[in-house]
């Protein structure tokens, strides 16, 4: 198991039980937290605090078990959560390993089966982060995918370069959050703008116009003219950069009109494309298309404060 | 992405946890559609949990707004992290409805 002093956060009403375990995992080594409720806990989470597992009882008062769970399971995904449970809610912590709590513990509860599952749930967590540990040291990257147009997850793909990133110490989790964003945009575009040919002008101003615009997306994604596309993804990096080229095989767009436009707005954006554009360029340092339109590159340089942090 | 909607006199109180991407903004558009037929004065949004919204979740919520507008009723967001805040400065969203952090 990695030898770094793991965090355990507990989250417990219970006094005297929040108190045994903290002593008990404090003898053991571990470095311990604790919260009385659920939203002291998720404070934790939500301000970034390096935590390893999280200990929590199923009920709480105010925000539940469950609920922290969700909040561990969209923001940190680098935690795992252990839920502790009496018997009389033990259906609700077979729920909550169905919602990606890693166990359950029922109460009452031998302090050393508590040791051993943390011990199990960590050595797991390990070995998952040992594989991404390779690129810590990475002097340089190049990373080529292509996929068919209705075969490509935008979301998925650009939440897995954007961790490449992160693994690689190019940027923190907040930056993280900023390139999901900007990758998702940048696949989109060429998934529904390119290669469907999606227009976004029929997306309409209600939930009812929006309509045509999926059903539209259906119909094209069935149609292997353009279902069959490809895109090609090709990512660079190196310590004080990387590069991101996005190319689809559609007709391409204009994008001078978009690149031309003012970084700041003087009024709403209600344009669905042009929206999606400028939050690439609000968060990418440097954009550049190919004649046609249909090859879009991504640059970004590494913030100083990550670069004087060793990645120099 | 998680919605947890709690109901308080008029007032609509709604936590979305986890990020807003193209497949759960559509999740999105779906709770919005049924919100719409609620009966209630005001709705806050609680944006605490959720580190980025795509543009295509950011339509789904000028949408909402611009139904809500409709009605008669009011909206604005609270909890949001600074990123998303300056994202939805820079298209001039906070010029629509509250916005705090």
């Amino acid at each position: 198991m990695d030898t770094h002093q793991k965090t355990i956060l507990v989250v417990d009403d219970e006094e005297l039980l929040a108190n045994l375990l903290t002593d008990y995992f404090k003898s053991l080594g571990y470095n311990v937290l604790t919260a009385q409720d659920g939203e002291e806990a998720a404070k934790y989470l939500s301000n970034g605090t390096p935590i390893d597992v999280v200990l929590s009882d199923i009920n709480l008062p105010g925000m539940s078990g469950l609920d922290l769970l969700r909040i561990a399971r969209e923001t940190r995904n680098d935690i795992s959560v252990i839920m502790l449970t009496g018997y009389k809610t033990l259906d609700n912590a077979i729920a909550s390993i169905r919602h990606g709590a890693k166990d359950f513990i029922t109460k009452p509860f031998e302090l050393n089966l508590v040791r051993k599952t943390v011990e199990k749930v960590l050595r797991s967590q390990d070995n998952a982060q040992r594989k991404l540990q390779v690129l810590t040291h990475c002097r340089y990257m190049e990373l080529a995918l292509e996929f068919r147009t209705n075969e490509l997850d935008a979301g998925l793909v650009a939440r897995y370069l954007a961790e490449l990133l992160w693994r690689a110490g190019f940027c923190s989790e907040q930056d993280y959050n900023q390139l999901c964003l900007a990758f998702t945009e940048t696949l989109l575009n060429a998934q529904e703008h390119g290669n469907l040919e999606l227009p976004s002008s029929i997306k309409g101003d209600d939930f009812e116009q929006m309509m045509q615009f999926e059903e539209l997306r259906e119909t094209r994604l069935a149609n292997p003219t353009y279902a069959h596309r490809k895109i090609s993804i090709v990512l660079n990096f190196n310590p004080q950069s990387f590069s991101l080229n996005v190319t689809d095989e559609g007709p391409g767009f204009d994008w001078r009109k978009y690149i031309t436009k003012q970084h700041k707005v003087s009024e709403v954006n209600t344009d669905s494309h042009g929206r999606g554009f400028m939050f690439i360029r609000h968060i990418i340092d440097e954009v550049y298309f190919n004649e046609k339109g249909n090859s879009i590159t991504l640059v970004k340089h590494v913030p100083v404060t990550v670069q004087s942090n060793g990645q120099g | 992405m998680e919605l947890n909607v709690a109901r308080q006199n008029g007032t609509l109180n709604i936590s979305i946890i986890g990020a807003v991407d193209n497949e759960s903004a559509e999740e999105l558009k779906a709770h919005f559609q049924q919100l719409l037929n609620d009966d209630f004065a005001e709705v806050v949004f609680d944006l605490s949990y959720v580190p980025f919204i795509t543009s295509s979740g950011i339509g789904k919520f000028l949408i909402f707004y611009k139904s809500m507008i409709a009605r008669g009723r009011k909206m604005r967001i609270k909890g949001i992290n600074d990123n998303l805040l300056d994202l939805f400065r820079s298209i001039k969203l906070d010029q629509l409805f509250p916005i705090e952090k």
